[in-house]
Protein backbone atom coordinates (compact mmCIF):
# COMPACT_ATOMS: atom_id res chain seq x y z
CA UNK A 1 0.00 0.00 0.00
CA UNK A 2 1.57 3.30 -0.95
CA UNK A 3 1.86 6.40 1.36
CA UNK A 4 -0.52 8.75 0.69
CA UNK A 5 -0.40 11.19 3.60
CA UNK A 6 3.31 12.32 5.11
CA UNK A 7 3.94 14.46 7.79
CA UNK A 8 7.13 15.73 8.86
CA UNK A 9 8.65 17.60 11.63
CA UNK A 10 5.25 20.04 11.32
CA UNK A 11 4.86 22.71 14.82
CA UNK A 12 2.80 25.04 14.23
CA UNK A 13 2.12 28.20 16.98
CA UNK A 14 -0.77 30.78 17.61
CA UNK A 15 1.49 33.39 18.93
CA UNK A 16 3.75 31.64 21.85
CA UNK A 17 1.02 29.03 22.11
CA UNK A 18 2.54 25.80 20.55
CA UNK A 19 -0.61 23.75 18.83
CA UNK A 20 1.60 21.22 17.31
CA UNK A 21 5.00 20.67 18.18
CA UNK A 22 7.65 18.39 16.06
CA UNK A 23 4.69 16.40 14.69
CA UNK A 24 5.81 13.22 11.96
CA UNK A 25 3.90 10.32 11.16
CA UNK A 26 3.02 9.16 7.52
CA UNK A 27 -0.27 6.84 6.05
CA UNK A 28 -1.01 4.55 3.73
CA UNK A 29 -3.94 4.42 1.40
CA UNK A 30 -6.86 2.72 1.25
CA UNK A 31 -7.26 2.95 5.10
CA UNK A 32 -9.61 4.25 7.56
CA UNK A 33 -7.38 5.70 10.09
CA UNK A 34 -8.81 7.64 13.61
CA UNK A 35 -7.58 11.19 14.45
CA UNK A 36 -7.51 11.11 18.24
CA UNK A 37 -7.12 13.69 21.14
CA UNK A 38 -8.88 15.49 24.01
CA UNK A 39 -10.58 18.91 23.51
CA UNK A 40 -7.54 20.87 22.61
CA UNK A 41 -5.19 18.49 21.79
CA UNK A 42 -4.70 20.34 18.57
CA UNK A 43 -6.46 18.01 16.09
CA UNK A 44 -8.17 20.50 13.74
CA UNK A 45 -5.24 22.31 13.69
CA UNK A 46 -3.71 19.57 12.39
CA UNK A 47 -7.05 19.07 9.71
CA UNK A 48 -6.81 22.73 8.67
CA UNK A 49 -3.15 21.87 7.55
CA UNK A 50 -4.19 19.04 5.52
CA UNK A 51 -6.85 20.87 4.11
CA UNK A 52 -4.99 23.41 3.23
CA UNK A 53 -6.37 26.20 5.54
CA UNK A 54 -3.86 27.22 7.45
CA UNK A 55 -0.60 27.14 5.28
CA UNK A 56 1.45 29.27 8.02
CA UNK A 57 3.66 26.53 9.94
CA UNK A 58 6.70 24.84 9.63
CA UNK A 59 7.62 21.76 8.70
CA UNK A 60 6.75 19.79 5.83
CA UNK A 61 3.65 18.06 4.56
CA UNK A 62 2.59 15.88 1.38
CA UNK A 63 -0.45 15.17 0.49
CA UNK A 64 -0.35 12.43 -2.52
CA UNK A 65 2.56 13.53 -3.70
CA UNK A 66 1.19 17.44 -3.10
CA UNK A 67 1.81 19.86 -1.00
CA UNK A 68 -1.48 21.32 0.72
CA UNK A 69 -2.62 23.94 -2.07
CA UNK A 70 -4.87 23.66 -4.99
CA UNK A 71 -3.93 20.30 -6.65
CA UNK A 72 -4.32 18.58 -3.02
CA UNK A 73 -7.52 20.49 -2.61
CA UNK A 74 -8.82 18.79 -5.17
CA UNK A 75 -8.00 15.38 -4.02
CA UNK A 76 -8.94 15.98 -0.59
CA UNK A 77 -12.69 15.73 0.49
CA UNK A 78 -12.84 17.93 3.78
CA UNK A 79 -16.21 18.06 5.96
CA UNK A 80 -14.94 20.79 8.58
CA UNK A 81 -16.61 20.37 12.26
CA UNK A 82 -18.33 23.79 11.56
CA UNK A 83 -21.51 24.19 9.09
CA UNK A 84 -20.02 26.39 6.25
CA UNK A 85 -22.77 26.68 3.54
CA UNK A 86 -23.57 30.24 2.86
CA UNK A 87 -27.21 31.43 3.31
CA UNK A 88 -28.58 32.22 0.47
CA UNK A 89 -27.61 28.29 -0.63
CA UNK A 90 -30.57 25.70 -1.31
CA UNK A 91 -29.80 22.01 -1.25
CA UNK A 92 -30.12 22.01 -4.93
CA UNK A 93 -27.35 25.41 -4.85
CA UNK A 94 -25.05 24.10 -2.53
CA UNK A 95 -25.29 20.75 -4.75
CA UNK A 96 -24.59 22.87 -8.22
CA UNK A 97 -21.74 24.55 -6.24
CA UNK A 98 -19.29 21.86 -5.44
CA UNK A 99 -20.03 20.00 -8.68
CA UNK A 100 -18.73 23.29 -10.30
CA UNK A 101 -15.39 22.95 -8.63
CA UNK A 102 -14.63 18.79 -8.09
CA UNK A 103 -14.46 17.32 -11.24
CA UNK A 104 -14.67 14.48 -9.66
CA UNK A 105 -18.42 15.21 -7.61
CA UNK A 106 -21.40 12.91 -8.49
CA UNK A 107 -23.70 15.10 -9.21
CA UNK A 108 -26.36 12.93 -10.17
CA UNK A 109 -26.18 10.79 -7.08
CA UNK A 110 -26.27 13.64 -5.05
CA UNK A 111 -29.77 15.09 -6.23
CA UNK A 112 -30.94 11.00 -5.48
CA UNK A 113 -28.98 11.32 -1.85
CA UNK A 114 -30.98 14.46 -1.12
CA UNK A 115 -34.37 12.63 -1.42
CA UNK A 116 -32.98 10.07 0.10
CA UNK A 117 -32.07 11.88 3.26
CA UNK A 118 -35.39 13.72 2.99
CA UNK A 119 -33.76 17.06 2.58
CA UNK A 120 -35.65 19.42 0.56
CA UNK A 121 -34.08 20.74 -2.53
CA UNK A 122 -34.95 24.48 -2.39
CA UNK A 123 -35.01 25.04 0.78
CA UNK A 124 -32.50 27.84 1.89
CA UNK A 125 -29.59 26.36 4.24
CA UNK A 126 -30.14 29.24 6.22
CA UNK A 127 -33.65 27.60 7.26
CA UNK A 128 -32.84 24.14 7.31
CA UNK A 129 -32.08 22.99 11.20
CA UNK A 130 -28.53 22.15 12.59
CA UNK A 131 -28.95 18.06 11.55
CA UNK A 132 -30.34 19.00 8.31
CA UNK A 133 -27.57 20.99 7.57
CA UNK A 134 -24.75 18.50 8.66
CA UNK A 135 -26.46 15.98 6.33
CA UNK A 136 -26.44 17.94 3.83
CA UNK A 137 -22.33 18.72 3.93
CA UNK A 138 -22.08 14.89 4.27
CA UNK A 139 -23.67 14.59 0.73
CA UNK A 140 -21.85 17.18 -0.56
CA UNK A 141 -18.47 15.22 0.67
CA UNK A 142 -19.32 11.69 -0.02
CA UNK A 143 -20.44 12.29 -3.17
CA UNK A 144 -17.38 12.94 -4.37
CA UNK A 145 -15.02 9.79 -5.62
CA UNK A 146 -12.11 11.49 -3.71
CA UNK A 147 -8.91 10.13 -3.03
CA UNK A 148 -9.14 11.50 0.38
CA UNK A 149 -11.71 12.18 2.99
CA UNK A 150 -10.91 14.22 5.85
CA UNK A 151 -13.39 14.32 8.03
CA UNK A 152 -13.35 16.18 11.39
CA UNK A 153 -16.01 15.10 14.20
CA UNK A 154 -18.44 14.22 11.84
CA UNK A 155 -20.98 12.61 14.15
CA UNK A 156 -19.81 15.68 16.94
CA UNK A 157 -23.42 17.48 18.16
CA UNK A 158 -25.99 14.65 16.91
CA UNK A 159 -27.74 12.31 18.69
CA UNK A 160 -26.56 8.60 19.21
CA UNK A 161 -29.24 6.93 16.22
CA UNK A 162 -27.67 9.64 13.94
CA UNK A 163 -24.29 8.88 14.51
CA UNK A 164 -24.98 5.19 13.23
CA UNK A 165 -26.96 6.88 10.61
CA UNK A 166 -23.73 9.05 9.67
CA UNK A 167 -21.23 6.12 9.92
CA UNK A 168 -23.27 4.10 7.61
CA UNK A 169 -23.17 6.96 4.91
CA UNK A 170 -19.45 7.49 5.52
CA UNK A 171 -18.82 3.71 4.67
CA UNK A 172 -21.37 2.82 2.28
CA UNK A 173 -20.61 5.94 -0.25
CA UNK A 174 -16.91 6.00 0.69
CA UNK A 175 -14.91 4.65 -3.18
CA UNK A 176 -13.10 1.56 -2.86
CA UNK A 177 -9.31 2.28 -2.23
CA UNK A 178 -9.69 5.82 -0.90
CA UNK A 179 -8.64 6.96 2.72
CA UNK A 180 -10.41 8.43 5.42
CA UNK A 181 -9.22 10.22 7.97
CA UNK A 182 -11.52 10.88 10.70
CA UNK A 183 -11.08 13.18 13.95
CA UNK A 184 -13.56 11.97 16.76
CA UNK A 185 -13.28 12.30 20.89
CA UNK A 186 -16.59 9.52 20.26
CA UNK A 187 -14.14 6.72 19.50
CA UNK A 188 -16.51 4.11 21.17
CA UNK A 189 -19.26 4.94 17.94
CA UNK A 190 -16.15 4.29 15.45
CA UNK A 191 -13.88 1.95 16.45
CA UNK A 192 -15.36 -0.82 14.63
CA UNK A 193 -14.57 0.40 11.72
CA UNK A 194 -11.24 2.00 11.97
CA UNK A 195 -7.96 0.23 10.45
CA UNK A 196 -5.53 2.04 12.64
CA UNK A 197 -5.19 5.14 15.02
CA UNK A 198 -3.23 7.96 15.51
CA UNK A 199 -3.50 9.56 18.76
CA UNK A 200 -2.17 13.30 19.57
CA UNK A 201 -2.41 15.44 23.10
CA UNK A 202 -1.02 18.67 23.94
CA UNK A 203 0.37 19.24 20.12
CA UNK A 204 2.38 15.73 20.23
CA UNK A 205 1.94 12.58 18.37
CA UNK A 206 1.84 10.19 21.71
CA UNK A 207 0.35 6.83 19.24
CA UNK A 208 0.17 5.67 15.79
CA UNK A 209 -0.66 1.97 15.18
CA UNK A 210 -3.10 -0.29 13.59
CA UNK A 211 -6.05 -1.18 15.75
CA UNK A 212 -5.58 -4.58 15.40
CA UNK A 213 -2.61 -4.59 17.14
CA UNK A 214 -3.70 -2.76 19.94
CA UNK A 215 -6.42 -4.50 20.52
CA UNK A 216 -4.32 -8.05 20.34
CA UNK A 217 -4.30 -7.94 24.21
CA UNK A 218 -8.43 -7.68 24.99
CA UNK A 219 -8.47 -3.60 25.69
CA UNK A 220 -10.69 -1.80 23.43
CA UNK A 221 -9.45 1.56 21.91
CA UNK A 222 -11.68 3.53 23.87
CA UNK A 223 -10.08 1.82 26.66
CA UNK A 224 -6.80 2.17 25.42
CA UNK A 225 -7.57 6.49 25.20
CA UNK A 226 -8.62 6.89 28.85
CA UNK A 227 -5.84 4.99 29.97
CA UNK A 228 -3.69 7.73 27.76
CA UNK A 229 -5.68 10.47 28.68
CA UNK A 230 -6.23 9.59 32.38
CA UNK A 231 -7.24 12.15 34.82
CA UNK A 232 -3.62 12.54 35.19
CA UNK A 233 -3.32 13.97 31.67
CA UNK A 234 -5.88 16.52 32.68
CA UNK A 235 -3.45 18.34 34.85
CA UNK B 1 -6.25 13.78 -15.25
CA UNK B 2 -3.41 15.20 -13.78
CA UNK B 3 -3.95 17.14 -10.75
CA UNK B 4 -3.04 20.56 -12.60
CA UNK B 5 -5.57 19.93 -15.25
CA UNK B 6 -8.44 19.35 -12.18
CA UNK B 7 -7.82 22.87 -10.88
CA UNK B 8 -7.41 24.78 -13.85
CA UNK B 9 -10.04 27.04 -15.35
CA UNK B 10 -11.70 27.48 -12.36
CA UNK B 11 -11.47 31.23 -12.22
CA UNK B 12 -14.86 31.09 -14.25
CA UNK B 13 -16.41 29.35 -11.99
CA UNK B 14 -15.69 31.41 -9.09
CA UNK B 15 -16.94 34.64 -11.49
CA UNK B 16 -19.62 32.41 -11.95
CA UNK B 17 -20.45 31.97 -8.54
CA UNK B 18 -19.72 35.46 -6.91
CA UNK B 19 -22.21 37.18 -9.41
CA UNK B 20 -24.77 34.49 -8.95
CA UNK B 21 -24.28 35.11 -4.68
CA UNK B 22 -24.83 39.16 -5.95
CA UNK B 23 -27.59 38.58 -8.32
CA UNK B 24 -29.98 38.16 -5.54
CA UNK B 25 -29.83 41.54 -3.93
CA UNK B 26 -28.10 43.99 -5.85
CA UNK B 27 -30.29 43.67 -9.32
CA UNK B 28 -33.70 44.75 -7.24
CA UNK B 29 -32.20 48.18 -6.91
CA UNK B 30 -31.92 48.46 -10.92
CA UNK B 31 -34.95 47.32 -11.27
CA UNK B 32 -36.46 50.19 -8.45
CA UNK B 33 -34.28 52.65 -10.49
CA UNK B 34 -35.96 51.40 -13.42
CA UNK B 35 -39.20 52.14 -12.42
CA UNK B 36 -38.48 55.00 -11.11
CA UNK B 37 -37.43 56.24 -14.34
CA UNK B 38 -40.85 55.01 -15.35
CA UNK B 39 -42.45 57.19 -13.25
CA UNK B 40 -40.12 60.17 -14.14
CA UNK B 41 -41.06 59.45 -18.21
CA UNK B 42 -44.35 59.00 -17.35
CA UNK B 43 -44.80 62.53 -15.22
CA UNK B 44 -43.17 64.29 -18.16
CA UNK B 45 -45.37 63.11 -20.81
CA UNK B 46 -48.34 63.81 -18.57
CA UNK B 47 -47.18 67.12 -16.93
CA UNK B 48 -48.88 65.75 -13.95
CA UNK B 49 -46.46 66.90 -10.87
CA UNK B 50 -47.10 64.58 -8.65
CA UNK B 51 -45.56 61.52 -10.66
CA UNK B 52 -43.02 63.94 -12.32
CA UNK B 53 -42.09 65.29 -8.73
CA UNK B 54 -41.85 61.35 -7.57
CA UNK B 55 -39.97 60.34 -10.10
CA UNK B 56 -37.25 63.15 -9.84
CA UNK B 57 -36.61 61.80 -6.43
CA UNK B 58 -36.66 58.32 -6.75
CA UNK B 59 -34.34 58.61 -9.82
CA UNK B 60 -32.46 60.27 -7.75
CA UNK B 61 -32.04 58.84 -4.15
CA UNK B 62 -32.34 55.16 -6.09
CA UNK B 63 -29.30 56.33 -7.86
CA UNK B 64 -27.50 57.09 -4.59
CA UNK B 65 -28.89 54.18 -2.98
CA UNK B 66 -27.44 52.05 -6.00
CA UNK B 67 -24.04 53.20 -4.79
CA UNK B 68 -24.29 52.77 -1.29
CA UNK B 69 -25.96 48.95 -1.99
CA UNK B 70 -22.84 48.03 -4.19
CA UNK B 71 -20.25 49.51 -1.10
CA UNK B 72 -22.35 47.90 1.25
CA UNK B 73 -21.66 44.18 -0.79
CA UNK B 74 -18.12 44.66 -1.15
CA UNK B 75 -17.69 44.73 2.70
CA UNK B 76 -20.52 42.10 3.32
CA UNK B 77 -19.63 39.39 1.04
CA UNK B 78 -16.05 39.59 1.85
CA UNK B 79 -15.99 39.40 5.15
CA UNK B 80 -18.89 36.49 5.45
CA UNK B 81 -17.62 34.31 2.35
CA UNK B 82 -13.88 34.33 3.67
CA UNK B 83 -13.48 34.89 7.38
CA UNK B 84 -16.83 33.76 8.74
CA UNK B 85 -17.42 29.68 9.05
CA UNK B 86 -18.28 29.82 5.34
CA UNK B 87 -14.79 30.26 4.88
CA UNK B 88 -14.29 26.25 5.46
CA UNK B 89 -15.87 26.15 2.27
CA UNK B 90 -14.46 28.95 -0.14
CA UNK B 91 -10.74 28.17 1.49
CA UNK B 92 -11.10 24.48 1.03
CA UNK B 93 -12.03 24.96 -3.21
CA UNK B 94 -9.36 24.27 -5.51
CA UNK B 95 -8.16 27.70 -6.40
CA UNK B 96 -5.40 29.83 -5.27
CA UNK B 97 -6.16 32.71 -2.40
CA UNK B 98 -5.26 35.04 -5.72
CA UNK B 99 -8.43 33.46 -7.77
CA UNK B 100 -10.23 34.25 -4.88
CA UNK B 101 -9.47 38.01 -4.22
CA UNK B 102 -9.49 38.45 -8.48
CA UNK B 103 -13.25 36.48 -8.68
CA UNK B 104 -14.42 38.93 -5.85
CA UNK B 105 -12.28 42.11 -7.08
CA UNK B 106 -14.23 41.97 -10.72
CA UNK B 107 -17.77 40.59 -9.30
CA UNK B 108 -18.35 43.57 -6.65
CA UNK B 109 -15.74 45.94 -8.52
CA UNK B 110 -17.69 45.55 -11.48
CA UNK B 111 -21.02 46.50 -9.34
CA UNK B 112 -19.31 49.29 -7.69
CA UNK B 113 -18.23 50.58 -11.42
CA UNK B 114 -21.73 50.00 -12.87
CA UNK B 115 -23.40 51.84 -9.77
CA UNK B 116 -21.14 55.07 -10.34
CA UNK B 117 -22.04 55.06 -13.73
CA UNK B 118 -25.65 54.85 -13.01
CA UNK B 119 -25.48 57.81 -10.67
CA UNK B 120 -23.68 59.78 -13.13
CA UNK B 121 -25.85 59.56 -16.13
CA UNK B 122 -28.91 59.99 -13.69
CA UNK B 123 -27.33 62.75 -12.04
CA UNK B 124 -26.55 64.15 -15.04
CA UNK B 125 -29.86 63.89 -16.82
CA UNK B 126 -31.78 64.69 -13.92
CA UNK B 127 -30.01 67.84 -13.22
CA UNK B 128 -30.02 68.93 -16.84
CA UNK B 129 -33.94 68.46 -16.77
CA UNK B 130 -34.83 70.43 -13.41
CA UNK B 131 -32.50 73.47 -14.45
CA UNK B 132 -33.32 73.38 -17.90
CA UNK B 133 -36.58 75.62 -17.55
CA UNK B 134 -34.77 77.59 -15.48
CA UNK B 135 -31.09 78.76 -16.89
CA UNK B 136 -31.74 77.81 -20.43
CA UNK B 137 -28.90 78.08 -22.37
CA UNK B 138 -26.92 78.93 -19.23
CA UNK B 139 -26.19 75.28 -19.08
CA UNK B 140 -23.56 75.16 -21.59
CA UNK B 141 -21.48 78.41 -19.53
CA UNK B 142 -22.06 75.94 -16.45
CA UNK B 143 -20.51 73.23 -17.85
CA UNK B 144 -17.67 75.60 -18.99
CA UNK B 145 -17.25 77.69 -15.71
CA UNK B 146 -16.52 73.64 -14.49
CA UNK B 147 -14.34 72.66 -16.53
CA UNK B 148 -12.09 76.48 -15.80
CA UNK B 149 -11.65 74.72 -11.94
CA UNK B 150 -9.55 72.23 -13.07
CA UNK B 151 -7.65 73.46 -16.48
CA UNK B 152 -6.63 77.14 -17.65
CA UNK B 153 -7.76 77.12 -20.98
CA UNK B 154 -10.49 74.38 -22.44
CA UNK B 155 -8.93 71.59 -24.66
CA UNK B 156 -9.45 71.95 -28.34
CA UNK B 157 -12.74 69.76 -29.72
CA UNK B 158 -9.99 66.98 -30.90
CA UNK B 159 -8.54 66.53 -27.76
CA UNK B 160 -12.08 66.22 -26.04
CA UNK B 161 -11.66 62.45 -26.52
CA UNK B 162 -8.60 61.87 -24.85
CA UNK B 163 -9.70 63.72 -21.66
CA UNK B 164 -12.44 61.59 -22.22
CA UNK B 165 -11.01 58.30 -22.01
CA UNK B 166 -8.91 59.79 -19.07
CA UNK B 167 -11.02 60.84 -16.44
CA UNK B 168 -13.33 57.48 -17.21
CA UNK B 169 -10.01 55.57 -17.29
CA UNK B 170 -9.19 57.53 -14.13
CA UNK B 171 -12.44 57.20 -12.11
CA UNK B 172 -12.77 52.85 -12.96
CA UNK B 173 -9.23 52.53 -11.27
CA UNK B 174 -9.97 54.92 -8.61
CA UNK B 175 -13.16 52.65 -7.54
CA UNK B 176 -10.97 49.58 -8.19
CA UNK B 177 -8.14 50.97 -5.78
CA UNK B 178 -10.81 51.49 -3.38
CA UNK B 179 -12.20 47.98 -3.59
CA UNK B 180 -8.54 46.94 -3.05
CA UNK B 181 -8.19 49.40 0.23
CA UNK B 182 -11.44 48.06 1.45
CA UNK B 183 -10.34 44.34 1.26
CA UNK B 184 -6.72 45.04 2.29
CA UNK B 185 -8.12 46.47 5.54
CA UNK B 186 -10.61 43.62 6.00
CA UNK B 187 -8.37 40.77 5.53
CA UNK B 188 -5.84 42.29 7.89
CA UNK B 189 -8.26 43.05 10.64
CA UNK B 190 -9.02 39.24 10.32
CA UNK B 191 -5.62 37.91 11.33
CA UNK B 192 -4.77 37.14 15.02
CA UNK B 193 -3.91 40.42 16.74
CA UNK B 194 -6.96 42.39 15.59
CA UNK B 195 -8.90 39.58 15.54
CA UNK B 196 -10.72 40.08 18.64
CA UNK B 197 -11.90 43.86 17.83
CA UNK B 198 -12.13 43.61 14.02
CA UNK B 199 -14.35 45.88 13.01
CA UNK B 200 -12.76 48.81 14.83
CA UNK B 201 -9.36 47.61 13.44
CA UNK B 202 -10.68 47.19 9.82
CA UNK B 203 -11.85 51.05 10.08
CA UNK B 204 -8.37 51.93 11.26
CA UNK B 205 -6.63 50.26 9.15
CA UNK B 206 -8.43 51.67 6.09
CA UNK B 207 -8.13 54.98 7.26
CA UNK B 208 -3.99 53.92 7.78
CA UNK B 209 -4.13 52.71 4.02
CA UNK B 210 -5.57 55.77 2.65
CA UNK B 211 -3.11 58.12 4.49
CA UNK B 212 -0.40 56.91 3.24
CA UNK B 213 -1.19 56.63 0.51
CA UNK B 214 -2.15 59.91 0.05
CA UNK B 215 1.49 60.94 1.53
CA UNK B 216 3.34 58.64 -0.98
CA UNK B 217 1.18 60.75 -4.26
CA UNK B 218 1.93 63.45 -2.58
CA UNK B 219 5.82 62.69 -2.47
CA UNK B 220 5.24 61.40 -6.45
CA UNK B 221 3.55 64.10 -7.46
CA UNK B 222 6.16 66.65 -6.25
CA UNK B 223 9.18 64.59 -7.54
CA UNK B 224 8.28 62.35 -10.91
CA UNK B 225 5.86 64.36 -12.20
CA UNK B 226 5.10 63.78 -15.50
CA UNK B 227 2.15 64.43 -17.55
CA UNK B 228 0.25 64.20 -20.78
CA UNK B 229 0.41 67.45 -23.01
CA UNK B 230 -2.18 68.39 -25.64
CA UNK B 231 -1.48 71.42 -27.72
CA UNK B 232 -3.73 73.60 -29.54
CA UNK B 233 -2.58 71.72 -33.14
CA UNK B 234 -4.21 68.60 -31.97
CA UNK B 235 -0.65 67.00 -31.05
CA UNK B 236 0.29 65.32 -27.39
CA UNK B 237 3.13 64.39 -25.78
CA UNK B 238 4.84 63.61 -22.44
CA UNK B 239 5.47 66.68 -20.33
CA UNK B 240 8.14 65.91 -17.29
CA UNK B 241 7.95 68.73 -14.32
CA UNK B 242 5.38 70.91 -16.09
CA UNK B 243 3.31 73.45 -14.40
CA UNK B 244 0.07 71.66 -14.31
CA UNK B 245 -1.53 75.55 -14.76
CA UNK B 246 0.59 76.56 -17.85
CA UNK B 247 -1.21 74.53 -20.27
CA UNK B 248 -3.71 71.24 -21.12
CA UNK B 249 -2.08 68.48 -19.34
CA UNK B 250 -3.59 65.74 -17.66
CA UNK B 251 -1.57 63.89 -15.18
CA UNK B 252 -0.10 60.34 -15.18
CA UNK B 253 1.78 60.30 -12.24
CA UNK B 254 -1.62 59.76 -10.08
CA UNK B 255 -2.59 57.44 -12.45
CA UNK B 256 -0.04 55.17 -12.68
CA UNK B 257 0.25 55.54 -8.39
CA UNK B 258 -3.13 53.99 -8.01
CA UNK B 259 -2.28 51.21 -10.44
CA UNK B 260 0.75 50.16 -8.71
CA UNK B 261 -1.20 51.05 -4.97
CA UNK B 262 -4.20 48.56 -6.04
CA UNK B 263 -1.70 46.10 -7.41
CA UNK B 264 0.53 46.00 -3.81
CA UNK B 265 -2.60 45.39 -2.23
CA UNK B 266 -4.26 42.88 -4.18
CA UNK B 267 -0.58 41.08 -3.84
CA UNK B 268 -1.10 42.08 0.50
CA UNK B 269 -4.31 40.55 0.93
CA UNK B 270 -3.35 37.76 -1.21
CA UNK B 271 -0.53 36.74 0.78
CA UNK B 272 -2.79 37.63 4.01
CA UNK B 273 -5.61 35.39 3.31
CA UNK B 274 -2.68 32.70 2.31
CA UNK B 275 -0.63 32.96 5.62
CA UNK B 276 -2.04 35.09 8.48
CA UNK B 277 -5.66 34.18 8.24
CA UNK B 278 -6.99 31.49 10.32
CA UNK B 279 -10.40 30.82 10.27
CA UNK B 280 -12.71 30.22 13.28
Amino acid sequence: MSEIISVNNLTKSYGSHKVLSDVSFSLEGGQIIGLLGPNGSGKTSLIKILTGLINDYSGEVVIAGNNPGPVSKSMVAYLPEKTYLASWMTADDAVNYIADFYDDFDKEKAMKMLDLFQLPHKQKAKTMSKGQQEKLQLILVMCRNAQIYILDEPMGGVDPAARDFILDAILKNRPEGSTILMSTHLIHDIEGVLDSIIMIGRGQLLMQDTTAHLTEAGKTINEIFKEVFSSDWQF
Amino acid sequence: MTGNSKVKGKMGKLIKNDFLASARIIPLFYILEAISIVLFYIGDKTQKPLPLGLGVAFTMIVAFLLIFISLFFVVYDFNKSLFSQQGYLSFSLPVTSKQLLGSKMIVYGGWMILSYLVFTVVMAFTGQYVSMDVVGEENMNMVETFLYMFMPTLPPKSMLIVYLIYYVANFFIIVLLTVSMIYFSIAASHMRPFQKHNVIFAVIIFVAVAVLFGILLAALNKFFRFDLAMYDNGSFGLAIGADPYSGNYVALMPVFGYIAYAVALFFGTSYIMHKKVNIK
